[in-house]
């Protein structure tokens, strides 16, 4: 049974130069226990999908249409005391800002216990109780629920958000981006980390970044984006095996170490389009080495691969062609010209 | 900490010593009679020696200012008062609280509403209370308090008979030493005066506040806030408005430093019984030891403000430190 | 570049209401003797009565004192001390706390110190009080309150202009000028004075405020002008007979003058500081 489901979910945002409608028509769920990899380039709307879920979208921003389903139940409609009802008891996040995320003014620890004391109807002392324990979960002394935020690393902080998206035990995690901000060395022991507790909490989790080679080590299923769309939806094994859309297949091209028998890593040239005044057609169209004119006009559809693999291409059955293609680089770069 | 505020106390007494010259040669040199500043006139020939004689008035200027140092510095000794014949401390002692109590009591009711306010206004922005609270603000700032004042009086005190019109305890009501500040009768008298105080004073705190808020709102840990699901006013009291302090509380110092200066006319217009209706009072009565000695107290009470104010900014960003 | 900003300040529809009410105050003011239909000082008899605390009527639109004068005539009399005080003081006050500055910030070192530090003190001096007590020394008028204000208000000035100085000298073509042999004096006024004018006026603009409040304050305590009308005298004699308790339309009047007066260069300075700084403009 599917934990979150979403379903048509389209969210818009009013800026000076019109509508910009950052996700559109987007419909996946995370299973209980499973972690669903999220990737696209920045600017494909992650982030604001995950808004949309807990309904955090800044005042410009509002979903436009579909449900978001959490235990069944659409959250779409909620008012502010529901929506505190399901917010960080059911959903938590570790946020992409994560280096700014904490208070400046109040020490970890009180932040951390904030939201056991007011969430969570914890008592004082098992709320501290429960943030020693929570800080040897994440590996850090709790010694350091003493200090402010900027006395501590961005790793530590990081782990320190581990620990309060934890704290009061939800059915599903955020993370959106959680080590962007953080130098390799970091990113690997955090990226560890969680995916540890993943899987030995067996935690469900929505996780986002740009960056498809993290997916491979913490998710078991993956949702690539593209522009506010979904490209490509499936296991993480699949996709990586198999991928059906040319836009995943150049993402995973630019892996340094998935495929070895290239000539050398090519990314994808160009940008993503303007969301403002969207094209028709297929929006990856202008980037694509095997656009056809039906591409330029018609929008494609998600078609269904095999029963847990959907991807938005008018061409899934050429995918195999297009995948031997991809791996040359002349394939890409004939399109600079 | 300790040695910042050393600093910070050693700094503060450099400038009030200057202060003190300044006023020395301020009242020596610009009056025609340059001894009117310490002897008063309607006195007898043989007094008026003898007055001289003790404040070295007889002697060359940079002596007469050494005693006036030593006078000051060593016995805390501002002279006689011309009107009131006694000695120009024990006429202004009483006063000085009464000063600090109208003013702290003001800049505290200006502050704690202006940031009040603030906050609300950048929270709800865009929504006619935050215009009627901009039009307020601007309007009681370019009033001066005392027709503010006057107007209070006019309103408050005659039309409705809500509040007493002057000074600071009913006739006949006595209490001795400090108690008499704690009672209904002496707060009845200084809500009015704090009040027109505090007003005039609203507009800063709040407008700063507002634009601080209006920044701390797109900050992430607002929106985590949000996530946790915390209630929204404990999101805009708590972790909004709390990081929005400093730069509002900052100007305080030199706020408190304009208000204390200020209350003159506060204090005039209310017979509030002050250090700034003392200044008034002494000045047209050519009273030069106590005008003198009133305009250094309140200089001093500025300069307390100051560095409590500095103070305060460290205890509220723990990522301050001295 | 310059007739741009110049644009954004009428686009401004507050800054706009500012310029207009300004202008009305300075036409009263050129005016006042036409405008006013009774000498401020007369006392008005009627059959040889003396008209006392009339309340507001036809004949005198403020109604009159307790001592027989038109009030509509004082207030409107009164505007041209408040103007000459405020922008007197304004140009003064501009003039040494941008000199000061000028020189503190552009050549930095023992000259800088000296300066700041003595704009510190001067900023633990209680503004009121001062001015009460030097023109109680010098004896009341209104161009001892004008000094009085000006030693002690040029202090913003010079501490805006300072920290502007110091960022302007950092641009290249400061050290370009220098490079070129430019003397001090032509790089102070021709290449950084310029700059830094537009934000002296949003400060001039405050300080002409701030020195009608001081006058009409001073004024109010019974130091003021014994020669002039002013709004603050106004309000001193209302005060002083009881007005408070007998006659609104005595206390009302000046001190809704000296209100939209002041209102009205706040606005012209918020105007200006928007049309300078588009971060304002653009980020509410
Ligand atoms: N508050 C906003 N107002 C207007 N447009 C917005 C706002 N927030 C995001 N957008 C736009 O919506 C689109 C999607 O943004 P979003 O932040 O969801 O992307 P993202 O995939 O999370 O990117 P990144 O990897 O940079 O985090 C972008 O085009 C962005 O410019
Ligand atoms: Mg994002």
């Amino acid at each position: 049974m599917a934990l979150l489901k979403v379903e048509n979910l389209s969210t818009e945002y009013d800026t000076l130069e019109g509508t910009l409608k950052a996700v559109d028509d987007v419909s996946f769920e995370v299973k209980k226990g499973e972690a669903l990899g999220v990737v696209g380039e920045s600017g494909c709307g992650k982030s604001t999908v995950m808004k949309s879920i807990l309904q955090l979208l800044p005042r410009n921003g509002r979903i436009s249409s579909g449900k978001i389903l959490y235990k069944n139940k659409d959250i779409t409609g909620y008012n502010n005391k529901q929506l505190r009802e399901i917010r960080w008891k059911e959903i938590s996040m570790i946020s992409q800002g994560a280096m700014n995320s904490f208070n400046p003014v109040y020490n970890i620890g009180k932040q951390l216990i904030e939201v056991m004391i007011v969430q969570g109807n914890y008592s004082e002392k098992e709320a501290r109780d429960r943030a020693i324990e929570l800080f040897e979960i994440v590996g850090l002394d709790k010694k350091r629920l003493n200090d402010y935020p900027h006395q501590m690393s961005g790793g530590m902080r990081q782990r320190s958000m581990i620990a309060m998206s934890l704290a009061l035990d939800p059915g599903l995690i955020i993370a959106d981006e959680p080590t962007t901000a953080l130098d390799v060395v970091m990113q690997d022991r955090i990226l560890g980390k969680i995916s540890e507790l993943q899987k030995k909490m067996e935690l469900s989790m929505l996780f986002v970044t740009h960056d498809i080679s993290i997916i491979a080590e913490v998710c078991q299923r993956l949702m690539v984006m593209y522009s506010g769309k979904i490209a490509e939806i499936s296991t993480t094994h699949n996709i990586f095996k198999k991928p059906y859309h040319p836009y995943t297949m150049g993402l995973i091209n630019a892996i340094p170490t998935v495929v070895e028998d290239i000539d050398h890593l090519v990314s994808i040239p160009g940008y993503p389009p303007n969301l403002i005044n969207v094209l028709k057609g297929c929006r990856f169209a202008p980037r694509c080495p095997f656009a056809t004119s039906k591409c330029r006009v018609e929008s494609p559809e998600m078609k269904l691969v095999n029963e847990n693999h959907r991807a938005a291409c008018h061409y899934i059955e050429k995918a195999d062609e297009f995948r031997e293609k991809s791996h040359r680089t002349e394939t890409w770069e004939g399109l600079l010209v | 900490m300790l040695i910042f505020l050393g600093k910070r106390l050693i700094q503060a007494l450099i400038a009030l010593f200057i202060l003190i010259t300044i006023v020395f040669f301020m009242f020596r040199l610009l009056p025609a009679d340059p001894t009117a500043a310490m002897v008063d006139a309607s006195l007898s020939p043989e007094t008026q020696m003898q007055i001289k004689a003790s404040f070295g008035l007889d002697q060359p200027l940079y002596k007469q200012y050494f005693i006036y140092l030593k006078n000051i510095i060593l016995h805390g000794d501002f002279g006689m008062s011309f009107f009131y014949r006694e000695s120009v401390i024990s006429v202004l002692a009483s006063r000085i609280l009464n000063t600090i109590i109208l003013g702290t009591t003001a800049i505290i009711f200006a502050y704690s509403l202006g940031l009040i306010l603030g906050a609300l206004m950048a929270w709800y922005r865009g929504s006619l209370f935050e215009m009627s609270s901009i039009i307020v603000g601007l309007f009681f700032k370019a009033a001066p308090q005392f027709w503010t004042g006057m107007i209070f009086l006019m309103i408050f005190s005659y039309g409705l008979g809500w509040f007493p019109y002057s000074g600071i305890r009913e006739a006949g009501y006595e209490a001795s030493g400090i108690m008499k500040y704690f009672s209904m009768d002496f707060l009845h008298h200084l809500i009015l005066p704090a009040t027109v105080t505090g007003l005039y004073y609203l507009a800063q705190p709040m407008l700063l506040m507002r634009n601080a808020m209006l920044e701390i709102t797109n900050e992430p840990f607002i929106e985590l806030a949000f996530a946790k699901g915390l209630p929204e006013r404990r999101i805009i009291f708590y972790h909004a408005a709390r990081n929005a302090l400093l730069p509002a509380t900052t100007t305080l110092a030199t706020k408190m430093g304009q208000l204390i200066g200020g209350i003159v006319l506060i204090e005039y217009v209310f017979s509030w019984p002050g250090l700034g209706r003392e200044i008034v009072m002494a000045a047209s009565r050519y009273d030069y030891p106590l005008a003198q000695a009133s305009f250094l107290l309140i200089a001093f009470v500025v300069m307390f403000y100051n560095v409590l104010a500095d103070l305060l900014y460290g205890f509220l960003d723990p990522r301050i430190v001295y | 570049m310059k007739s741009k900003k110049i644009n954004l300040l009428f686009n401004d529809p507050l800054a706009v209401a500012g310029i207009i009410i300004l202008t009305i105050f300075i036409i009263i003011a050129i005016f006042a003797p036409q405008i006013a239909p009774y000498d401020p000082n007369e006392i008005i008899r009627v059959d040889g009565k003396i008209q006392r605390l009339q309340r507001p009527s036809g004949e005198f639109i403020f109604g009159t004192t307790y001592m027989g004068r038109d009030i509509f005539s004082q207030v409107v009399i009164g505007s041209r001390i408040a103007l000459r005080v405020g922008l007197l003081a304004a140009i003064f006050v501009a003039i040494i706390g941008t000199a000061v500055g000028l020189v503190s910030g552009y050549y930095g070192g023992w000259i800088d110190t000296i300066a700041m530090r003595f704009v510190d003190i001067l900023y633990g001096i209680p503004f009121i009080p001062f001015v009460i007590i030097l023109v109680s020394l010098l004896k009341p008028s209104i161009w001892n309150i004008i000094l009085a204000v000006s030693i002690l208000t040029w202090r913003t000035v010079a501490r805006i202009v300072r920290s502007q100085v110091l960022s302007i000298i950092q641009r290249p073509y400061i050290k370009a000028a220098r490079v070129a042999g430019a003397s001090d004096f032509r790089i102070m006024v021709f290449h950084i004075l310029p700059n830094i004018l537009p934000l002296i006026f949003v400060e001039m603009s405050f300080i002409v405020g701030w020195a009608i409040i001081s006058e009409a304050s001073v004024s109010f305590v019974g130091f003021g002008d014994p020669r002039v009308v002013s709004w603050g005298k106004i309000l001193h004699t209302a005060f002083n007979n009881g007005a408070v308790r007998v006659a609104p339309w005595w206390v009302a009047p000046p001190g809704f003058a000296i209100v939209l007066l002041v209102i009205s260069v706040f606005l012209i300075s918020r105007g200006i500081e928007q049309a300078i700084n588009p971060r304002l403009r653009d980020g509410r």
